[in-house]
């Protein structure tokens, strides 16, 4: 009994550890049973630039998520940064100040999250939300609501260069972006306090951790790389609408989510985790696209997805909260 | 680190205040620990002030007045860091590890030996945790994570913790409350290893005999005020326990007289896997029936299988002598009977809601009057009652929250809960774990009465003592199986071990 009961729980944790993969797979299998092309080079290099800006967000996010807070002011900070350095750059900035500025807002925001959070402790749920609409509505009065135009040398070097013909720019970004964040929460002190604050913050603060200092960085830090994230979407899709990245927030955390960071702190990775997850509800929607799937049907996937992430992350922190 | 004086003593506490919102909690406190190596045992009752004594010597809390000499220099702890730095653990009742880590990412949360340049070595930290765990003689590897490990391991990760610190003061805060037999053993092995290593100690626990055979010294507080500290060849379990309590207890455990009718509730051959054996027994109204058994007998697990928390292969329950086809919690509630966990603390707690609301809770629908509207004069009349009978220490029931009391004052509380239902049948597991002997007395006193007024009561416990003391008839459990009964002019401990290890040798002996 007793050992049969050990390989079912070794059977459920693996499952845990590995699923996520498992259903990677099983996604690009079923597309590509239903489009000879989903498997082509061309689709899985078109697969990898669109993850790009939403890997760099969920990137920063896990930080947030690591340490048991949530930040859903995402798509506004992107909109936001992706306005701002659009108007900028259409001026006549060149890219680095494009990089810096787009960091530099999105920091802005970070702060101000981060300050209402962990200085005056407010839910950071409630916070975020309040941002959400503040930022957006600070990005919209900047645009006058007017769509704007990212066409010039900035967004030709984002969106349209590849290094040495082969590594689209966005990628590699997202690339450097996920090998830093994964070092910095697995390899550094301070990475490895926000998984203690994670799991019992009362208890990290009695051991003389910085509690609060580490948690108004988490949100500086998502902030940041959102604001990076708003450079490389809006440079992608070229035309910054008034909804532009409207509703991202929640797939930046459904991402997250599936790749194994948990809603409930002290649990996650960006590389491989929310990078996967990323990947797992790109390949959805751009295996959707190529299945010809009718519009309506994206919204409810995308519903259906967020609901089974949250479930297994339920489900999980049920096991051990026993 | 300066030399330290040769006479001064290694820690000294002089003439210590303390108070919340104009509570006073520590009264000019003065404690001394005397030499390296010396463990000092530190006994109170709940609420005495222990904690909050030992939150002050860790930097969690800082003091109103008074001084802190560390060998002879004054000492000024801000933060949890500078008491760390200057050699002083504290090892907190509920360990302050983090369960999603490895022992060694547990170990050097703040600093890591090996890191460059800001990144960790995950190979230096390893092996140093190793030296350390090996220290202390556990086998574990470092890169294990806690959640996989016994409460026992985890106690020893906490001690590690410590050593790896270069503590040269460690503070016990009840270590042994959820530790088993063999795992307590352990631990006192390490303290009087770590005791020959010149590291102090200062043990704070409610068990007098393990304060009497560890320590050499104790001293005894009492509503925040030191009532003395003695060595212990001058103390005995009688002194304490009457200094502890500023009376003397005539009588520690009282047994009342009583006179057991009908069954209440019966139980036919139950049957769980390997944890419950044809388990057959039947419960009496008026009468306390003790249930013993070592850790691991299944004690806990029949009584979550009767009360439908845990899934039954086979077996009968008749409550009244009707079967109860399907139990479930919410079903025994209605129907007039109560369950107190041995995690009483998770399960039984509202944390984040007053005294108020948490005793009253499970007698809603008693007090509830036409249209479901709840009688606030009797909510109010209940919990004072409840308030008064147990002598829960709170200053405010309405406002004081549940996670504000003491360890002792919340396990109060979820025991007077269920004292106002008047349940028909009452299962207790371990309630006087982790509770000062006054709140134990109370708590006897409190199962008598209730026998008295026709409940059933079955008292689950692994404390032999209280069980002779209390019981009219002691059950005995080992491996999932009833190996023998004892009615009260045969109690013995020799005999209640004696049926708790029976089985045990004996599948022992088939198993090899």
């Amino acid at each position: 009994m007793s050992t049969l009961r050990l390989t079912r729980e070794s059977i459920s944790t693996s499952f845990y550890k590995y699923g996520l993969f498992i259903v990677f797979i099983a996604l690009v299998m079923t597309f590509s049973v239903f489009n000879r092309n989903f498997l082509s080079g061309a689709n899985a290099s078109n697969l990898l630039r669109q993850t790009a800006s939403t890997g760099i967000a969920a990137a920063g996010l896990v930080f947030v998520l690591v340490s048991g807070g949530i930040d859903i002011s995402m798509g506004s900070t992107i909109f936001l940064s992706s306005v701002i350095v659009t108007t900028l750059a259409n001026q006549g900035m060149g890219v680095p100040g494009a990089f810096v500025v787009a960091l530099a807002c999105g920091m802005l925001v970070g702060i101000i999250n981060g300050f209402f959070v962990s200085v005056l402790r407010v839910v950071p749920l409630i916070v975020t939300l309040a941002t959400l609409y503040v930022v957006r509505g600070v990005a919209l009065a900047l645009t006058g609501t007017q769509s704007l135009f990212f066409f010039n040398k900035v967004a030709d070097f984002v969106a349209y260069t590849s290094l040495f013909g082969v590594v689209p720019v966005v990628v590699l970004i997202m690339a450097i972006t996920l090998f830093l964040v994964q070092v910095v929460l697995s390899r550094t002190l301070f990475g490895r306090q926000l998984f203690a604050i994670g799991n019992n913050a009362n208890g990290a603060r009695v051991m003389g951790i910085k509690v609060r200092r580490n948690i108004f960085l988490t949100y500086v830090i998502s902030g940041a790389l959102a604001g990076l994230a708003g450079l490389v979407s809006g440079a992608q899709v070229g035309a910054i609408t008034p909804t532009f990245a409207e509703g991202q927030e929640f797939i930046i955390i459904t991402a997250a989510i599936l790749g194994g960071v948990s809603l409930f702190g002290g649990k996650g990775s960006a590389f491989p985790g929310a990078f996967v997850g990323v990947l797992i509800v790109m390949c959805i929607e751009n295996g959707l696209v190529m299945a010809g799937a009718n519009m309506y049907f994206y919204t409810i996937v995308r519903g259906v997805v967020i609901f089974f992430a949250v479930m297994i992350d339920c489900m999980r922190n049920k096991g051990e909260l026993r | 680190m300066q030399q330290p004086a040769a006479d001064a003593p290694v820690l000294e506490l002089k003439k210590l205040n303390k108070s919340f919102s104009g509570v006073q909690v520590l009264k000019d406190i003065n404690l001394t620990l005397k030499r390296k190596g010396s463990v000092l045992g530190l006994v109170g009752e709940n609420g005495a002030g222990k904690s909050t004594m030992m939150n002050i010597l860790g930097g969690v809390l800082q003091r109103d007045s008074g001084e802190i000499l560390l060998d002879g220099a004054p000492f000024n702890p801000r933060s949890a860091v500078d008491a760390d730095q200057a050699g002083i653990a504290l090892i907190h009742q509920e360990l302050n590890l983090f369960l999603n880590m490895t022992i060694a990412e547990n170990l050097y949360l703040n600093g890591a030996p090996g890191t460059r340049l800001g990144l960790l070595s995950y190979r230096t930290m390893n092996a140093e945790a190793r030296k350390v765990l090996q220290r202390i003689g556990i086998d574990v590897a470092p890169g294990t994570m806690m959640d996989e490990l016994s409460m026992g391991i985890r106690q020893m990760v906490e001690i590690a913790k410590a050593l790896s610190q270069k503590a040269r003061i460690v503070v016990f805060d009840e270590p042994t409350t959820s530790l088993s037999t063999k795992e307590k053993k352990d631990l006192f092995s390490i303290i009087r290893e770590l005791s020959r290593s010149g590291i102090s100690m200062i043990y704070i626990s409610h068990t007098l005999d393990d304060v009497l055979s560890l320590c050499e010294e104790v001293a005894v507080i009492r509503d925040g005020a030191i009532m003395g500290q003695s060595p212990i060849s001058e103390m005995n379990k009688g002194k304490m326990i009457s200094m502890m309590v500023g009376r003397k207890l005539d009588q520690l455990f009282p047994f009342a007289e009583k006179k057991p009718a009908e069954v209440r509730l019966s139980v036919e051959d139950l049957c769980q896997g390997k944890t419950l054996r044809h388990v057959s027994f039947s419960l009496r109204s008026g009468e306390i029936a003790g249930l013993f058994g070592l850790m691991g007998a299944g004690r806990s697990e029949l009584a979550r299988a009767i009360y439908g928390v845990d899934p039954i292969e086979r077996g009968k329950i008749l409550f009244k002598n009707r079967p109860v086809e399907h139990p479930t919690p919410s079903w025994w509630i209605e129907n007039g009977m109560a369950y107190i966990t041995e995690n009483r603390r998770e399960e039984g707690l509202l944390m984040p809601k007053s005294v108020k609301e948490n005793l009253v809770l499970a007698s809603l629908q008693r007090m509830a009057r036409t249209f479901g509207a709840v009688d606030t004069k009797a909510e109010e009349k209940y919990s004072d009652q409840a308030i008064e009978r147990l002598d829960i220490k709170t200053y405010d029931k309405a406002r004081q929250l549940a996670r504000m009391l003491s360890g002792g004052n919340q396990q109060k509380v979820v025991i007077g809960k269920w004292l106002l239902t008047k349940p028909e049948v009452f299962i207790v597991d371990e309630p006087t774990r982790g509770v000062d002997v006054g709140a134990k007395l109370e708590i006897y006193t409190h199962l008598n009465a209730l026998a008295r007024e026709g409940s059933a009561i079955l008292f689950i416990s692994s404390e032999m003592e209280e069980l002779i003391g209390v019981c009219d008839r002691i059950m005995v459990m080992c491996s999932g199986e009833i190996t023998g009964e004892l009615q009260r002019e045969e109690f013995s401990q020799e005999k209640l071990l004696t049926l708790a290890i029976r089985s045990a040798t004996h599948e022992h002996a088939a198993a090899d």
